[in-house]
Parts: C-alpha cells; structure tokens; sequence
C-alpha cells in the first residue's frame, strides 16, 4: 500500500528526515511516534506530496509519488497538525469546496450527509468555521481528509490541544475509521499511540530507530520483572535481607507511605518469579507484605531508552521486532550523520 | 482549477475583501473623474485611465496580493490545496482568474462615469472602449505580478508592499531610462530604451488615444503569461527546497 524507501529530505545542510525505508500493508493502524523536531511532520508532509524529498521514492498503490501525483494522492486524506481549514466558510461550504477539490465523484448530497455523521458534525453544518471549538474543527478537519474516501489516512497529531473528552472522541473516532483504512497516525503522547495502533515506528533525528508492533515492543523492553512491594518490616533490615534472595538485582527504599511499613523498589531477573521467595523470605521473619505492584515497562520508558540511545550515539538501525515485515529489518537505515541539529529547521518546515 | 477559483472569489466577499477594493476603487475614481474630467468640462477619458487611474489600480492589485499565496500560507491552508489532487498550474489559475474577475468588476465603476458624460455631453465610444480593454490586460498583467509576489512570501503584508513597490519601480523604469538616454554612448541607447519598455503602464499610451496597439496586447498577455509560469513555477520549486 505505502513503501517508502531511502526517504530523505535536506535542508540545505541539515538533515531533517535521513534514509527512511518502510513498508505499510492494507488495513494497519501505524503509530509514528518521535519527539518534537524529530521529522514525523516532515515524513507526513513527504508522504502526502506536499513537500517534495531530496532523495528516495515513495509509491502509493503501486503509483510513484512524483511520477503520478494526481493517482497516488487520488487515495490519500490528509489532517495536518494545524487543519487546513478557512476560517471564512461553513462547513458545509467547505465540505463542498473539498469536495470538488478532491474530484469526488460520489453523489455529492449523500456523500457529505455520511461523513458528517461519522464525524459527528451534522449538527454544525451550518455555523461558520470560525465560531467552532477546537474540538469541532478537528473533526471538520477529518471531514476533510475523509472526502474522498481514501484507503490511507494520514494524521498529523490529531489530539494536540485538544481538552481530555475530546481526545476520547477523536482516539475513538480514529479506531473506528482505523477498522476499514490504512491510518498512519504521529505523535508525542505515547499513551495515544499505545492505545490506538497495533504497529510503532519511532523516530529520533530523522532516523527509523524502531519498528515493531507495539506489544513487541513493551514486551521485549520488559527486561526484568519490577515490583513495589510494601512490607511491615523494620526499615533498616529490609534492603540486606532483600538483596541476598537468589536472582534478586536490585532492591531500593521507595519511602514510608504508612506508619510501621517501607515501600521497596524490588527488580529480579526476567525468568525468575521473585514473589514466591519474597513472601517466603518475609514469612519466615515475621514481616507482613501489605501490598505488592508490578511495575509495567510502558511505551514511554522504551521510547526515552531509544530517543536516548540514538540521540548519544550513532544508530545501527532500527530495532525491529515481532516479525512484522521482514523486509524493514533488513533495510536498515544508515547511520546517522552527524549534523542532525534539525529541530528548528524542522519546526520552520512544518 | 474551478473549485478553487470559486472559493476565491467567494472568499473575497465573505470576509469583505471586495466590498474594501468597491470602495477604494470607486471613492478614488470618482474624486479623479470629478477633478480631471468632470471639473475640465471634457468627455475625454483618456487621462483618467492613462494615468490616474493606474494608482487606484496599483492599489486594489496590492491588496488582492496579500490574499493570493501569503495567507494560504500563513494559514496552512496551502496544505490542503498542494496535498490534493489537483494540478498547481490549475491552483494558480484558478486563483489568477478569480482575482481577474473582481478586478474586472472593480474597473466596471468606471462605466458610472461614462454616463455621467452621456448625460452632459457625447462620450467618445471607441476611446472609452480602447480604455476598457487597455485597462483589462494592463490589470491581467498586473495580477500575474501580484500572484509572483505573493507566491514568494508567506506575509501578506510583505506581499502588497512587494507588488506596490514593483509596479512603482515599474513606472520609474521611464525616468531612469530618459535619464541614461542622456548619459550612455550611442551604441547603448538600445539599453534605455529596453528599460523604458519594462514600464506596463508606458505601453497603455495608445489605448489611452483611442487605438488598440498589437504589439500592446502582445506585451500585456506575454507578461501575464511569463507571470503565471513562474508563479507555478515558484511554488514548485518551494516543494523541493
């Protein structure tokens, strides 16, 4: 459906998207996670012909984005981080300016009626763009990008400023349109991406630094088991005895939450259930375990550890897991050059 | 090419855009008609076009430029006319003509004048039509300017300071080339004289005096053309960089 291969975009010296390569099939909802600056804008602006890349190819259903423009966009929506929309229309004015724009050949009445109750703007129709709510010209926005009904949608940070219910409603409105589309969706909020998309890529200084479906990606990062544990012990005893249980590695004094009890940071080796020999360990001196928490490894601690890595040392390659696509593990990109301050020439870009 | 030209000039009446370019055009046509014809007791409109009303028209070009490029731009609604199917060639013509029609409009003001003269005297008919036609590929010159202009910034305040400053240059190429023409040798009299040809209100002398020069037109639709070319062309370019 989209393969991109080597996609770079320069600007003058400063490299803000360095040697892409992906694959996206039917039908996936991909989360393209990465800091501020890092070239997810720049890749979306790339993958949707707006601007133009210094090397490499991007073909849309077989059709070659420079070659045949007007086919390979022909099966595009497009939200951008900031809507496209004019200020000084209707929606419904509006709608009907997209639709035209986008050669639709749908019956116009009918077509538009429909995508304004997927996107729940019916009501709005009417009212001048202007006096919409953010949350409301968001939608109006994926009106726009649903117009000509497209196999791919591409979003552009869909939630920024968004209020918490409105980004219920746009995460859900995402799902929903995810069942019958390819979604490429960017971001920076990591519990977005952990909840609506099945696949992540992320990216850091224009480099791919990991491409993996998203529970691959917690699941290989959860190096070791991690628990809080709150135990009726004397504080002083906790972290020697602790320690010396068998595949225990670290053990840490979090605080004292309630009166009598220490709350300990407890990290044992991947295979080892340290629970067991913990209760026992505690049993027999007598010690009450109160609470116990495992302490999950999010989206968040995985992508500081990448953005981190990359961002200290040249990358290798992606990481990429759970046998998605083979052919991305074997298209690395290359290594990172070293001038890759692109952060502000990546915002004048967007 | 159709939608967006429909959006454009809907647009220039949604938020009042036309109603400020009646409005200028026509105050400041109407207090040189009165001064210059009406006031002089002539049906001669020739000096009103050929020469006052080129600033009203300097004017109303400026502001339609800051609307063209700049603030789609500025808006970010650039994005969704570049990501769609349609051609650029096809966005800047659609927006070139949109700003053609409510220029041509604006110059329709004049024809209150012409009868105001019916009702006094006897309007010279082939000299007003001359007028018009001058006026109407002087402006389609002017707006592939303004649409240049526009395409290379992204403020639309830069952008009708750009497009008056060019056309003031414009009309200044004659004194700078009467100026050499006393200066240069005689083998480079060629270059004062190429330079006085720049001026696009120069070559409306003869519609002025009843008379449609081809070579005038030619001039007048070689430059809008070259305009349009290298506004599509600009806006490509701002793709690749």
């Amino acid at each position: 459906m989209i393969e991109v291969t080597g996609l770079t975009k320069r600007y003058g010296k400063k490299t803000v998207v360095n040697n892409l390569t992906f694959t996206v099939r039917r039908g996936e909802i991909i989360g393209f996670l990465g800091p501020n600056g890092a070239g997810k804008s720049t890749t979306m602006n790339m993958l949707t012909g707006y601007t133009a890349p210094t090397v490499g190819s991007i073909r849309i259903n077989g059709y070659n984005l420079l070659d045949a423009p007007e086919k390979a966009k022909a099966a595009i929506g497009y939200l951008p981080e900031i809507p496209p929309l004019y200020m000084d229309m209707t929606v419904n004015e509006y709608l009907n300016f997209v639709f035209g724009l986008k050669k639709c050949e749908f019956p116009r009445k009918e077509h538009l009626n429909e995508i304004c109750e997927v996107v729940r703007i019916s009501h709005v129709r009417h009212r001048m763009i202007r006096n919409l709510s953010k949350g409301y010209r968001q939608r109006v926005g994926f009106a726009q990008a649903l117009i000509n009904d497209p196999q791919i949608l591409i979003l552009d940070e869909p939630t920024v400023g968004l209020d918490p219910k409105e980004i219920v409603e746009i995460r859900t409105l995402i799902r929903k349109l995810g069942q019958t589309r390819t979604v490429i969706l960017s971001s920076h909020v990591l519990s977005e991406i952990q909840s609506t998309c099945e696949r992540v890529m992320i990216i850091n200084e224009g480099i791919l630094v990991a491409d993996a479906l998203t529970e691959d990606l917690a699941r290989s990062a959860a190096a070791n088991s991690r628990y809080i544990v709150r135990i009726a012990a004397p504080e002083d005893q906790v972290v020697p005895v602790l320690s010396a249980i068998p595949g225990m590695l670290k053990v840490e004094i979090q605080g004292v939450m309630e009166a009598g009890t220490v709350d300990v940071l407890v990290e044992a080796e991947k295979d080892v259930d340290i629970r067991r020999a913990l209760f026992e360990e505690c049993a027999k001196r007598g010690w009450y375990i109160l609470v116990i928490t495992p302490v999950g490894v999010s989206l968040e601690d995985i992508f500081l550890q990448l953005v981190e890595q990359t961002s200290s040392a040249s990358a290798d390659g992606p990481l990429t897991l759970g046998g998605k696509d083979d052919k991305d593990s074997e298209e690395k990109p290359a290594p990172a050059e070293e001038d890759t301050e692109n952060e502000e020439k990546e915002d004048d870009a967007q | 090419m159709m939608s967006v030209f429909k959006r454009e000039l809907v647009g220039y009446f949604k938020n009042a855009t036309a109603y400020v370019l009646f409005a200028i055009y026509a105050f400041l046509s109407a207090m040189f008609f009165c001064y210059f014809v009406f006031l002089e007791n002539t049906s001669f409109m020739g000096n009103l076009f050929g020469v006052w009303l080129f600033f009203v028209e300097i004017i109303v070009v400026s502001i339609l430029a800051m609307r063209f490029f700049s603030e789609e731009k500025k808006n970010r609604t650039d994005q969704l006319l570049y990501t769609t199917p349609v051609k650029i060639s096809g966005i800047v013509l659609g927006k070139y003509l949109a700003g053609m029609v409510l220029y041509i409009a604006c110059t329709l003001i004049n024809l209150v004048y012409v009868f105001i003269i019916d009702m006094f005297g006897t309007p010279d008919v082939g000299t007003i039509f001359t007028n018009f036609l001058g006026t109407f590929l002087l402006g389609a010159a002017m707006i592939s300017i303004a649409l240049f202009v526009s395409s290379m910034t992204e403020n639309p305040i830069v952008a009708a300071g750009g497009t008056a400053a060019a056309f003031i240059l414009l009309m200044m190429a004659d004194i700078v080339a009467n100026f050499l023409a006393s200066k240069v040798p005689q083998w480079l009299m060629w270059l004062p004289r190429g330079l006085a040809n720049l001026n696009l209100f120069h070559w409306f002398d003869s519609f002025s005096g009843g008379i449609i020069p081809l070579t005038a037109v030619v001039f007048y639709i070689s430059v809008a053309a070259s305009f349009l070319f290298l506004t599509a062309r600009v806006l490509e370019r701002r793709r690749w960089r």
